[in-house]
């Protein structure tokens, strides 16, 4: 389980400070994936990649805590984050302006363009394995990817500008 | 434009066209300034991703870890109380708990020790199959998921040093050398690169083939890059290159 952890930990916060810009949120949020990855492991099938069976769980994870915070909005419909958690910089150690913009563009979209982005261009996963987290189709999926990387080309480049 | 021609683009960064689809993409892009703009917006996109580090979590979080993983050891454990009574019977009641103690953490591990194995046989099933298609889109796919295994794999180490000394596309072998200083180095990685950057030809592979001897950092392989910086045939830049190594490997 540790080498599982080890593996798994720092890009599974990573997905959830992308999505809440909050550390402290995303370290709890983090360390219900691994309580819940042990508590229903044999769930497990061997079947389904193991990467996506542990996202799926962190969408899980994602979903239940905003529906335990009783909020008004409409999950995955361009929800923002409350302004007094934004205490997330984006990791750009080396001064890369690009990381800036692009951190930039990437808070602008909502919340299942910002997963599905990570999904495809951080964990480099296919349309088809991402579909089967996110619960949509692949045709669906890749129709919204597009959107969504669109949104964020332009935000970008609208920042760029600005 | 069509739009199209942009879900196209987008598609291909996230790996998805066939080799077809990328050169007729390619051949449109040669007549389409607007198009190729717009190449090189998402390019610019991609390589912001590309560059962005991970941020790395508190020490808290793997505290927290693992207390987690004690207490459910701990709690596997209770589930086999010692029988104090049975003075008579302690020696087996002492071996019994151990069994007991060993099942515990063994059934906490053991459907996670599945899913991880499992997991590797897929991995190499991934890689096996991408490793051979004609894209080399694919194949540096195939070079990427050797950073996926959990632990050391003779079996991917073997493909990727294959991979360097055999495939066609100099950015394949690139990516199969840069692969194989990023997992842990045996004997066997240190003796294939040392014998290909003998013969490698392509500058930016060879380039890489001597930060891997930097990385590797055993001395004994200096003379490899002597023969590269005394070699007359050797572009400029890359004799640069080895003579940074040799100095790097000297100070060392």
């Amino acid at each position: 389980m540790s080498v599982l952890f080890e593996r798994y930990h720092v890009r599974l916060y990573n997905y959830f400070t992308k999505l809440t810009r909050d550390r402290a949120l995303s370290e709890d949020l983090t360390q219900t994936v691994f309580e819940r990855a042990i508590k229903y492991r044999d769930s497990y099938k061997d079947s389904y990649p193991f990467k996506a069976w542990i996202y799926r769980i962190a969408s899980n994870v994602r979903y239940d805590h905003y529906r335990s915070q009783k909020l008004k909005v409409v999950y995955d419909d361009g929800y923002q984050e409350p302004g007094d958690r934004m205490d997330f910089d984006p990791g750009n150690e080396h001064g890369d302006e690009r990381i800036d913009k692009l951190y930039m563009a990437m808070q602008k979209l909502n919340d299942e363009q910002k997963k599905m982005i990570w999904l495809t261009k951080y964990e480099g996963m296919k349309y088809s394995e991402a579909a089967g987290i996110l619960g949509c189709t692949e045709s669906a999926l890749k129709v919204k990817i597009h959107r969504a990387m669109k949104s964020l080309k332009s935000n970008y480049f609208k920042y760029e500008q600005s | 434009m069509s739009e199209n021609w942009e879900n196209t683009i987008i598609d291909y960064f996230n790996g998805m066209l066939s080799l077809e689809e990328e050169e007729a993409m390619f051949m449109a892009m040669d007549s389409d300034s607007e198009m190729k703009k717009l190449y090189n917006q998402y390019k610019e996109i991609e390589s912001g991703i590309e560059n962005e580090e991970f941020q790395q979590p508190s020490l808290e979080l793997s505290h927290m870890f693992n207390q987690m993983i004690e207490k459910e050891i701990k709690a596997q454990k209770t589930e086999f109380p010692y029988p104090y009574k049975f003075l008579a019977y302690a020696a087996s009641i002492v071996a019994l708990i151990t069994l007991g103690i060993m099942i515990g953490q063994n059934q906490l591990q053991s459907g996670l020790l599945d899913a991880q194995s499992k997991e590797i046989v897929g991995l190499r099933n991934q890689m096996n199959a991408l490793i051979n298609d004609q894209s080399v889109t694919n194949r540096i796919e195939a070079i990427n998921v050797a950073y996926e295994f959990p632990q050391q794999d003779d079996k991917v180490i073997d493909l990727l040093i294959n991979t360097m000394e055999s495939d066609p596309s100099s950015n394949v072998r690139l990516a199969a050398v840069e692969a194989l200083v990023e997992i842990p180095i045996t004997e066997t990685t240190k003796k294939a690169i040392y014998k290909r950057l003998e013969v490698e030809e392509d500058s930016f592979v060879k380039i890489a083939l001597i930060q891997a001897v930097v990385k590797i950092n055993d001395k004994n392989s200096v003379h490899l890059l002597d023969k590269i910086t005394q070699d007359e045939m050797t572009p400029k830049f890359i004799k640069d290159e080895a003579h940074i190594a040799q100095l790097k490997l000297n100070k060392t």
